[in-house]
């Protein structure tokens, strides 16, 4: 294109009506030269006119021919399609709803779904490595893992190991400070080791990581904190003046060297407020937690075994801290999430697969309908002039325009669901460093297969126009007043397959989202309402000897329980439901098997009433055998029947390492020697997550393990906010220097752990069904009171002669209420062959018959309103009008 | 006779032609076409359909000027002339059409003896 050509285009586009009017005084000019030499050659000046036109042709066309030369004529054409799509959508707003709407949430739908999996599956963790740190667990011949712990010496030979990148070792534990008010406050503090900020390799916000990086230093290391993004949010406003200001934990004085990054948790889903280094000693009874990093290419299996000697050589040193001939089990960071998640996405992406199917559908079914019926207009501009590839462009643009319409709301609105799901997504949920966003391949793709689809269906009926059925289709609108046969057939065959593949797509989507809220829909076991926790940490070297720290917390219980609003007051260590950290080796006195574990919860008596979980079998031990610390337990339900299966196991006799203190901030009482007797069998709640089954749980008094940190549990009438109040100034009242922890109720503690995913599935699944139906219902209404209003012309002859209202009701109902049938039974067939595939599949009954009628009545309404609005509109009308209009 | 539509022209011949009238004086779109017939003895005869489309392109493409005039019957028509790129583009399409006839020319005299 030259500049000429570019120039000659833009003015004839901006001159247009100048351009045309010379053409016009051009051709005209052209016809009358040619008239004027035939007139000189003897014709009459009218017959010479004749026979010009005759030589010439149409002037429109010659016009057409000259305009085509410009690339502007491109535009304008183009522009004028536009220009009647639009008119065309505007005419009939259902089906552009229908259209676009379908499009837009079948799009939304997939890419939120989709970008919330690939989030949390796929690039869960900001970490440098991520895809290859793990946790290592020792694992004893019963199948129970325990988290590996290690002392410092064998963690120095650990972290070289050839197949390690590096480890790290860390723990937890609270440590008391004051408010700003000055009063005292816990705060929670992660240990690690000096090289774990640049394992995980985070980019501190503000400041500089801790200044020790090797291991080399024994005992305590220099104090410095590092602050998390929230605790710095909550505690100083977020301050910049904090950095090198000394914060005092537990009378000694720490400088505040960094700020960490909005979403750096590494040890979720513990909370942490702020992180200093581990003291390192050499005392082999002071265990850490340890998490580590693969070297890549390193299989998890690979490095178990390669780890086992090692490990094995550890466990001669220490045989306390491991159980009999474990194995070790390596586990990726990703894999626990992935496990946990697996279902619930499966089924939600399922679903938003479900309904972009839908979405499609309704587009392809709409578009084929409208485009069929357009035989008639076709035929007429193609004997007017029109070229194929005119009509064929024209089409496609239509498509193209309520395609990019749909898809361009489908992006809008993806962005808009990934928002409200974040908003809604409980806390919690996720893990904090997950960062979810747009998956923009997944929107790509899911908007390129809902406006192919709907280019592609859109412009499949010029296939129809072929030149010789044009011809035929003219003649036949022109002569009749009943609408195409053919095109009423398919028509038909249209609605048969819609209602059907509705029907079945929806019914799928339910099936989909009750296998998963069954799987959370498991009993609690016991009460979470109105129960608060606080906790209680005592400061460094107090209370150290046995008989002055129980005294103390059992008064401070006693004190809490008085208070008139408190129905009953326990003590807990570590094990608020649903989870329990602390595993401990089980053996039963008088059996070979051995090597077995469970999960021990160190509580007072109070703690069943508490929590409301029944007592099954047997006894609670009472007041004075707690304050004596007698060697008494009970077990959960889960733990009976695992160790004695039918057997009574009240009476028998366990053993355990882990009943007996290990470190220096755990007393254990005089009496004790590892032993318990089994006195009572109570409920299972959970213990190891919602959806982990309930592991094997040992209940002890706390007075027979004393550690120094201890959780009140606290139950009231009714929900009560005063009562954290009332709990403060009755445990200043035995000791007004004893700080609390931050206070949460079981509930929230619960939620914390997921339990309100079932609520939020609930709803999620409920958008599905409630956008699926109406996807299902607008997709129905559009193409069968389409085809209704194709027949307007036939109820107008019918009219005219004679049929009676309620007649012309029953035709238009009769052949809809046909198809309708026909769809819902073939789509209610193909759900009974899912259902009985899913079931040979999962091995469970899904044999859902509420979603079906469900979906099938809503259906047979929609269907049923699109035939009755119509049809009683044709009813109010003049025949002759009816005949008259070109519908 | 030849094809009385343009059609029957050489593809691109038609473009050629049109240059060669016009280079011998400006003509108006209906004049053009008689030129051509007149010249060319009634072998040719441009409809206006290919005729008015060529001559909007060869405008486009830089060959031709437009300007609207009186005819001798003292009508407006627009009058279109040869500009200095349509001189070249003659030279050239004259040049090289003479070269393609001339070798059509041997080829179809070519006797059994000139390949041997």
């Amino acid at each position: 294109m030259t500049f000429k050509d570019l120039g000659c285009g833009l003015r004839t586009l901006l001159r247009k009506r100048r351009a045309e009017d010379e053409l016009d005084a051009e051709v005209r000019g052209y016809l009358e030269a040619l008239a004027q030499r035939k007139v000189e050659s003897g014709l009459s000046p009218a017959e010479a006119m004749r026979a010009s036109r005759l030589e010439m042709g149409s002037v429109d066309a010659v016009k057409e021919a000259v305009r085509d030369v410009g690339w502007e004529h491109v535009v304008e054409s183009i522009w004028q399609d536009v220009r009647y799509a639009l008119r065309r959508a505007l005419r009939d707003p259902a089906a552009t709803l229908a259209c676009i709407g379908s499009l837009a949430l079948g799009i939304a739908c997939t890419t939120a779904s989709f970008s919330v999996i690939v989030g949390v599956l796929w690039h869960p963790y900001p970490y440098k490595g991520a895809d290859r740190m793990v946790s290592f667990s020792v694992v004893d011949s019963g199948g129970n893992g325990v988290p590996l712990q290690l002392p410092i010496a064998q963690f120095r030979s650990f972290r070289t190991a050839n197949v390690l990148d590096d480890a790290i070792g860390w723990d937890l534990w609270t440590m008391s400070t004051t408010d700003n008010n000055g009063i005292p406050e816990s705060v929670r503090v992660g240990y690690l080791t000096p090289n774990a900020l640049r394992f995980y390799g985070v980019r501190m916000f503000m400041g500089a990581p801790f200044t020790k990086e090797s291991l080399d230093y024994s005992g305590q290391p220099a104090r410095q904190v590092i602050l998390t993004w929230d605790y710095w949010q909550s505690h100083f406003s977020g301050s910049p003046a904090v950095l090198g200001k000394s914060l005092e934990f537990d009378g000694q004085p720490y400088t505040v060297t960094g700020i960490l990054p909005r979403n750096f948790a590494p040890l979720a889903p513990l909370d942490v407020d702020v992180y200093v280094l581990l003291a390192l000693t050499n005392d082999l009874n002071s265990v850490y937690m340890i998490s580590g990093r693969l070297k890549p290419g390193v299989t998890t299996g690979g490095a178990s075994s390669a780890l086992l000697p090692l490990l094995r050589q550890f466990a001669t040193e220490t045989p306390n801290h491991f159980p009999r001939n474990f194995r070790v089990r390596i586990d990726r960071l990703e894999s626990a999430l992935v496990h946990r998640f697996r279902a619930t996405f499966t089924a939600v992406f399922a679903a938003s697969v479900l309904l972009l199917a839908i979405a499609c559908l309704n587009v392809s079914v709409l578009l084929l309908a409208r485009g069929t019926a357009r035989a008639h207009e076709f035929a007429v501009r193609t004997s007017l002039g029109a070229t194929r590839n005119r009509l064929f462009g024209q089409l496609l643009t239509e498509s193209v325009f309520l395609s990019v319409a749909g898809g361009c709301a489908g992006v809008l609105a993806s962005f808009g669901i990934i928002h409200l799901v974040l908003h809604w997504m409980p806390a919690g949920e996720l893990p904090q460093e997950a960062r979810i966003r747009i998956s923009v391949p997944i929107l790509l793709f899911a908007t390129i297969v809902s406006v192919g689809c709907g280019i592609l269906f859109g412009i499949a009926p010029a296939q129809r126009f072929s030149r010789g059925r044009e011809r035929l289709n003219m003649q036949f609108d022109m002569r009749g007043a009943v609408g195409n046969q053919s095109t009423r057939r398919l028509h038909s065959l249209l609605m048969v397959a819609q209602v059907a593949i509705t029907l079945f797509l929806v019914t799928g989507a339910a099936v989909a989202g009750s296998a998963v809220l069954r799987l959370y829909a498991a009993p609690l076991g016991f009460d979470p309402r109105n129960v608060t926790s606080l906790g209680l940490s005592l400061s460094e070297g107090s209370f150290t000897t046995w008989s002055a720290r129980t005294q103390y917390y059992s008064r401070i219980r006693a004190q809490v329980a008085a208070l008139p609003s408190v129905d009953s007051a326990a003590l807990s260590v570590l094990s608020l439901p649903p989870v329990s950290r602390y595993f401990v080796p089980v053996r039963v006195q008088g059996s070979v098997d051995s090597g077995r574990s469970a999960t021990l919860q160190i509580v007072s008596r109070d703690f069943f009433r508490t929590l409301k979980i029944p007592l099954l079998q047997g006894r609670i031990w009472t007041e004075s055998e707690e304050a004596n610390a007698a060697k008494l337990a009970v077990i959960n339900r889960r733990m009976a029947r695992e160790f004695w299966g039918d057997a009574a196991p009240l009476g028998r006799t366990l053993s355990s390492d882990g009943l007996q203190s290990k470190n220096v901030w755990t007393l254990q009482a005089p009496s004790s020697n590892g032993c318990v007797k089994i006195i009572g069998v109570i409920g299972d709640i959970p213990n190891d997550g919602l959806l982990q089954p309930v592991l094997p749980a040992l209940y002890i008094p706390y007075t027979l393990l004393t550690t120094d940190s201890i959780q009140i549990l606290v139950r009231t009438a009714g929900a009560s906010e005063a009562i954290v109040r009332s709990v403060r100034r009755q445990v200043a009242r035995v000791n007004s220097a004893q700080p609390l922890s931050p206070i949460f109720t079981a509930e929230d503690h619960l939620k914390a752990e997921g339990w309100v995913r079932e609520q939020f599935l609930a709803v999620l699944f409920l958008i599905f069904a409630v956008a699926a139906s109406l996807l299902a219902a607008l997709g129905i209404y559009s193409v069968v009171s389409y085809s209704v209003s194709q027949r307007l012309k036939e109820f107008g002859v019918r009219m005219a002669l004679g049929a009676s209202p309620s007649n012309m009701l029953w035709i238009s109902t009769r052949s809809v209420a046909r198809n309708l049938g026909i769809g819902l039974f073939a789509g209610a067939l193909l759900s009974v062959a899912l259902s009985r595939v899913i079931a040979l599949w999962s091995q469970a009954n899904y044999v859902s018959v509420a979603p079906l009628i469900s979906a099938a009545s809503v259906l047979v309404l929609a269907g049923a309103l699109a035939t009755l609005i119509p049809a009683l509109r044709a009813r109010n009308m003049n025949p002759m009008d009816v005949l008259r209009s070109d519908q | 006779m030849v094809d009385k539509t343009s059609a029957g022209l050489v593809q691109g011949t038609l473009d050629m032609l049109i240059l060669k009238t016009l280079a011998l004086e400006p003509l108006h779109g209906y004049g053009i076409g008689l030129r051509i017939e007149q010249i060319s003895k009634g072998v040719f005869q441009v409809n206006a359909g290919s005729l008015l489309p060529a001559l909007h392109r060869l405008e486009r493409e830089n060959l031709l000027k437009s300007e609207w005039r009186d005819t001798e019957n003292r009508r407006r028509a627009k009058y279109y002339r040869l500009s200095k790129a349509g001189q070249r583009k003659l030279k050239s399409e004259t040049r090289d059409w003479e070269m393609q006839s001339a070798a059509i020319a041997r080829i179809l005299s070519a006797t059994p003896e000139q390949i041997r």
